[in-house]
């Protein structure tokens, strides 16, 4: 008997010890600085560091002796900008002080003055950044792919990043049968048409740090095949030193019904998130509307937000792109909500028109350059400004290539607009009434409950309150996220552990102590209330989900004769049995209650295959197992009644 | 068993023991035009270099020009030169350290204050915006005044840091700030965006109201269109611009634009206010309202000019029969009459008609004025050159030079521009700031997000007087505003997160904080930034710099990354 005494003193203790240091070790740095990536950009330098670090001095030494020593207040940072002038081919020494202690890094700059970035892109679908290296190469080649008689906006772009006058000379060729539609008209830039080739010779200067020189430009595209256009430069900068660019892309010309072919749809979701992963708890390709009246309600209640964004997307759906083809491809990829059975878009389906200026069209739009060879995720945002009427509509997704005006590609997919579901409002109602109904009795017949209770009984039905407040809320708590952003819908097999095994375990242990009615109403009540003041939680559903969880608890043990017959319960197998279907067809309840209230108070409409994956997993395996683990765990535990 | 818990306890407080990371000495380092010291309980410090005696400051002795702050972080005026060796040493009532430090190539920048505001919501980058919020230092460079997007006003001593009153004034957020004098006694103008849009006269130590206005008596009030929506706030009467005069009265824009019925509305004055009395001094227009956009002004430091642009995003529900939109004003401080107007020229096909947001500057004798426009355009102006035309109506006048700095350029096949959305004016400099890329309203089909950034988005340009490109900036995140100190020296943008919800992906979210620049550096490009104090969340665009160039005050504002990560809190840094 002491042995089991002290090994449950110890559990409680390990465990307590056990989630504090978790929780220390998540909220503190860990002891040691680690390393942090130092990248070259011609007006200074990157440092990365693999987590955000407190920093709370730099310092840069280099030949020349100190050159950067600053002050950062200790601000949380993962990545910092340090500004100076480096030189090519030297050694620079990095001293980073952190709340973790000081790191030293060394190392050499490029063999490469970065005197100008130089971009040449047919067709221009994005800027080069700064910090992308290919631009300060001396010679790059690249490829892409175009449709035949269309036009194309292409761009050659210098920036120079060193102080002082440069010249720059240069010319585009462009092979014959490639027609040049628009240049710039002036007297530094002209165009010379020859059998062979088309030429566009220019000039500039640029005479400070960060001038950019852009010259835009389109052009027709001829038939089938491959064409190559070439940029050279020659950058003359200060003291007459040259340095000499070379640019080169070669654009794959193709028909528009194989592009068809080259660009394939891989896989099409909605609702995703923000990062358009598949939210797959979630019913696919719907979206559930609140009624109006329950929304003001929620408002009231405080589980809707106060105010509504209306710029902010409903949610969005994904496409995964891919590429079969040799070049790369510049994409817009539109989208609309349309009714099932005429091309107009609702008005509840228009996206805000801060950006549209009010104009009448309404498809959402984004673009996307997809690499050879390259899987693409394209997340377009889905908006909501006024409520629309639940019934079906359809998403129309459309791949057009720039340049182009008809689409290479067309896809329809349904959307089902959900504003009510029976069930769900069922297990809201019941949740109400029931929580209601326990609210009113242990209001009413509180002396009586309490009565009945001896104060070593609270002290016991308190502290395993607060062991399953440790043991299931915390982890979840603090791995929660982590374990849903792995495993998505998947996750319940992780969470289960510690809200359905280790709680349905002690909580088993614990009425096997205290076998009477109200031993689970206070546990329950000391986990709510820890986890309220701890995490924050007083909100209507939590207030709901707990009412509901305690009377269905109560009545699962009270049914399968635990807490009815108290200590004249026989705990053979059987009984056994008996209790743990009691308990999971409770913690289906229970599971079921949570998923709706959820649906009718956050618009979350869970697939059905989730709601079941949840049952079977919390409600049937874990709930079971933990009846058992529960049984054998209380079989060394002996309530010594004074 | 006890042996177990006393291990478990001990392993509990080595690990806590562990947290702390404070040094245990002083630091010292080199800001503009002086050595910082910080050590609590700071008492003497004696600077050495060569051997020789420098500087010495001993708390409670001459101050020598050295300021302490919060009683442990010391600034001394110090003529420092690059790679020159100091010996410093520092003592407080328990110790005496001894610091050899050598001088970098640039200073660092010195945090002076933090101030932490209210709790707010972060916003993100699909949601929400960044809680309006403004800062404004006294003319003596001793308080600090900050009104926060939940409307309070707070007062804070800059040399203590202490909070001299923190008072809720706006039911609706403290949009503008501006700090003046009545009979030797400090006073603050507040205005706020609320339904009633006030500009309050207020007791600046004490907060106790003096005069107040309110503007929707002239540009009416409004109810949200929409229930519950987060930016209403932006359609409720509101200070846009407020500017004390020299001789103590008050200029102000009221701005009030709305939706109604689909439309868009708009109702706009300019007060000229006595600051002693609240007596409107003038108004334009004087009897009627303007059915334009005003988002900013400027005005000379003598107070007798001032210009504005009338603009709106989208067309206005009505026009004037006398003032035009999308033109430039000059009127007459004294009186509020017109000077002088230019009708800007839209920039077809992409644009209909010229809007600007905080690009109106007028150069300090006022002679000079420049504009900054969200078609990409920056526009100089000689403010004495305007001219008679025929058939009469106001004078004419036309830009010296035209810049096409952020005017659309097609990528793919969307036209994206970068709109020149601050303009300054310096001693000889103007200087344009492009915060980040736009497409034009209506220019594609459909809703579309930018394709990739703008070739001139997120850069500084200063152009000298004549035209001539004399230095560039370019930052990796979004840069905003333009602060100039009084003797137009020091400069510094803001590095905060571009526009709307759902118009910020693709932006940078590390480099957040400000850089400050040296106008007066020879050279252009790496010579003229002096630092870049960095911040954990963005910054908001609304800064200040004092008089005379020594402080700095921004605002930080949390934010929740596209990962989900919180950066920043809301607060104010004061810097030096």
């Amino acid at each position: 008997m002491r042995k089991g005494k002290k090994f449950f003193m110890l559990s409680i203790l390990i465990l307590l010890t056990g989630t504090g240091v978790t929780v220390w070790y998540f909220l503190a740095s860990p002891g040691a600085v680690r390393d942090a990536d130092v990248e070259f950009v011609p007006d200074g330098v990157w440092l990365t560091f693999p987590s955000p670090v407190r920093i709370r001095h730099v310092k840069v030494e280099g030949r020349e002796g100190l050159i950067v020593s600053r002050q950062t207040g200790g601000i949380k940072k993962e990545k910092l900008w340090l500004v100076f002038e480096w030189k090519g081919r030297r050694d620079y020494t990095f001293t980073v002080s952190t709340d973790e202690g000081s790191m030293v890094i060394e190392k050499s700059s490029p063999d490469n003055d970065y005197t100008a970035g130089i971009q040449f892109s047919v067709p221009f679908t994005s800027m080069a950044g700064l910090t992308s290296p290919m631009i300060f190469e001396k010679e790059t080649g690249g490829s892409s792919a175009a449709i035949e008689n269309n036009e194309l906006t292409s761009a050659f772009i210098i920036t120079a990043y060193q102080q002082g006058k440069s010249l720059i000379t240069g010319r585009i060729t462009i092979p014959a049968g490639i027609k040049v539609t628009a240049f710039p008209q002036n007297r530094d830039t002209k165009i010379v048409y020859g059998e062979q080739e088309t030429v566009i010779h220019f000039r500039t200067t640029l005479s400070v740090a960060y001038e950019r020189f852009y010259l835009p430009f389109r052009i027709r595209m001829p038939r089938q095949g491959e064409y190559r256009l070439h940029a050279r430069v020659t950058l003359k900068g200060a003291g007459g030193k040259e340095s000499f660019f070379s640019r080169a892309v070669t654009v794959k010309v193709v028909k528009q019904e194989s592009l068809g072919d080259t660009i394939r749809l891989v896989k099409a979701s909605m609702p995703v998130g923000i990062q358009g992963i598949a939210l797959r708890q979630y019913a696919a390709d719907t979206l559930y509307i609140q009624p109006g009246v329950f929304k003001k309600l929620g408002r009231f209640f405080g589980v809707e937000p106060k105010y509504i964004d209306y710029y902010h997307p409903f949610t969005y759906q994904g496409l995964v792109l891919e590429n079969a083809g040799t070049g790369s491809i510049a994409l817009l990829v539109s989208s609309g909500i349309y009714y099932k059975d005429r091309d107009i878009m609702p008005e509840s389906f228009r996206p805000p028109d801060s950006m549209t200026g009010g104009t009448k069209d309404t498809a959402v739009t984004v673009t996307a350059t997809l690499l050879p060879g390259e899987k693409t995720r394209v997340v377009l945002p889905v908006y909501v400004t006024s409520d629309p009427l639940p019934g079906e509509y359809r998403r129309v997704v459309k791949l057009i290539m720039m340049g182009t005006v008809s689409p290479v590609a067309e896809y329809e997919f349904p959307l089902h607009v959900r504003s009510m579901n029976l069930t769900a409002w069922t297990f809201t109602l019941i949740a109400v009434f029931l929580s209601l109904t326990a609210t009113l009795v242990f209001v009413l017949r509180f002396k009586k409950i309490v009565a009945g209770m001896k104060v070593r009984w609270l002290v016991i039905i308190s502290l395993y309150g607060a062991m399953t407040f440790v043991v299931s809320n915390v982890p979840v708590r603090i791995f929660g996220a982590f374990v849903s952003a792995v495993t998505g819908p998947f996750s319940v097999f992780f969470t289960g552990f510690f809200s359905a095994l280790l709680y349905w375990t002690l909580l088993v242990s614990l009425v096997r102590l205290l076998p009477r009615p109200g031993t689970v109403t206070f546990a329950t009540l000391v986990r709510y209330m820890l986890n309220g003041i701890m995490f924050g939680g007083f909100q209507l559903a939590d207030i709901l989900f707990t009412g509901t969880g305690i009377v269905a608890k109560e009545s699962a043990f009270y049914v399968s004769g635990l807490t009815r017959k108290g200590e004249g319960f026989s705990w053979s197998r059987r009984s056994v049995f008996c209790l743990a279907a009691c308990l999971s067809l409770a913690d289906a309840f229970i599971t079921l209650t949570g998923l709706y209230l959820h649906m009718v108070l956050f618009r979350l409409y869970f697939a059905d295959w989730y709601i079941y994956l949840n049952i079977v997993i919390n409600s049937l395996i874990y709930t079971s197992a933990a009846t058992f683990t529960g049984w054998r765990f209380s079989d060394r535990l002996k309530w010594e009644d004074g | 068993m006890r042996g177990g818990l006393f291990l478990l306890i001990f392993l509990f407080a080595a690990f806590m023991s562990g947290c702390s990371g404070n040094e245990p000495g002083p630091r010292v380092y080199f800001v503009r035009d002086g050595l910082a010291v910080e050590l609590p309980g700071i008492t003497t410090v004696t600077v050495r270099s060569e051997g020789a005696r420098v500087f010495r400051w001993q708390r409670g002795g001459e101050d020598e020009g050295a300021l302490l702050f919060a009683g442990k972080k010391l600034l001394l005026p110090l003529e420092w030169s690059p790679g020159k060796k100091y010996s410093v040493e520092v003592r407080n009532k328990d110790t005496r350290f001894t610091s050899r430090v050598t001088a970098p190539l640039k200073p660092s920048p010195m945090l002076l204050q933090r101030v932490e505001l209210e709790n707010v919501i972060p916003f993100s980058i699909d949601q929400g915006t960044a809680p309006d919020t403004f800062v404004k230092f006294s003319g003596d460079n001793k308080y600090l005044a900050i009104g926060s997007s939940h409307g309070y006003l707070r007062v804070v001593e800059v040399r203590t840091g202490k909070v001299v009153y923190s008072r809720k004034i706006a039911e609706g957020t403290v949009k503008r700030i501006g700090w003046g004098e009545i009979g030797g006694q400090r006073v603050l103008y507040v205005g706020e965006q609320s339904p009633d849009g006030y500009i309050y006269c207020l007791d600046a130590m004490t907060g106790r109201e003096i005069w107040k206005y309110r503007l929707a008596d002239d540009i009416e009030t409004s109810k949200p269109e929409r229930e519950n929506d987060s930016y209403a706030i932006y359609k409720f009467p509101g200070v846009y611009r407020l500017k004390v005069l020299p001789g103590g009265d008050v200029v102000i824009v009221g701005t009030h634009g709305w939706d109604s019925e689909g439309k868009r509305r708009y109702r706009c004055l300019v007060y000229r206010f006595d600051g002693r009395t609240g007596r409107i001094k003038w108004r334009w227009p004087s009897d009627r309202t303007l059915p334009y956009g005003l988002t900013w002004f400027d005005i000379s430091d003598d107070g007798r000019k001032l210009l504005l642009l009338t603009s709106t995003w989208r067309p206005p529900e009505q026009t004037d029969s006398v003032y035009e939109n999308g033109t430039l004003y000059c009127l007459n401080g004294d009186t509020g009459a017109v000077l002088w107007e230019y009708k800007v020229p839209p920039l077809r096909p992409y644009y209909e008609r010229a809007t600007a947001w905080q690009g109106v500057a007028l150069s300090g004798d006022g002679r000079y004025a420049v504009i900054g426009l969200n078609d990409g355009r920056g526009m100089f102006f000689d403010t004495e050159r305007a001219v008679k035309t025929e058939g009469g109506g106001f004078l004419q006048n036309s830009p010296l030079w035209v810049k096409e700095l952020g005017t659309p350029v097609l990528i793919g096949d969307i036209p994206v521009s970068s709109p020149v959305s601050y303009a300054e004016a310096g001693k000889e400099e103007v200087y344009f700031v492009l915060p980040g890329t736009s497409i034009p309203s209506g220019a594609v089909k459909g809703k579309m997000r930018k394709p990739a950034p703008h070739p001139a988005a997120n850069q500084l340009y200063a152009f000298g007087f004549d035209g001539r490109l004399r230095w560039k900036w370019k930052s990796y995140g979004s840069m905003q505003g333009i602060y100039l100190s009084g003797d137009k020296r020091w400069l510094f943008t803001v590095n905060a997160l571009a526009g709307m919800a759902g118009s910020r992906r693709g932006g940078q979210t590390s480099p957040f904080g400000i850089t400050l620049f040296d106008t007066s550096n020879k050279g252009a490009g790496m010579d003229k930034p002096v630092y870049l104090y960095p911040t954990e969340g963005p910054v908001f665009f609304m800064a200040d710099i004092s008089e005379d160039g020594r402080y700095i005050a921004l605002v930080e504002v949390p934010f929740t990354d596209g990962k989900g990560t919180e950066k920043g809190r809301y607060r104010v840094h004061i810097i030096h």
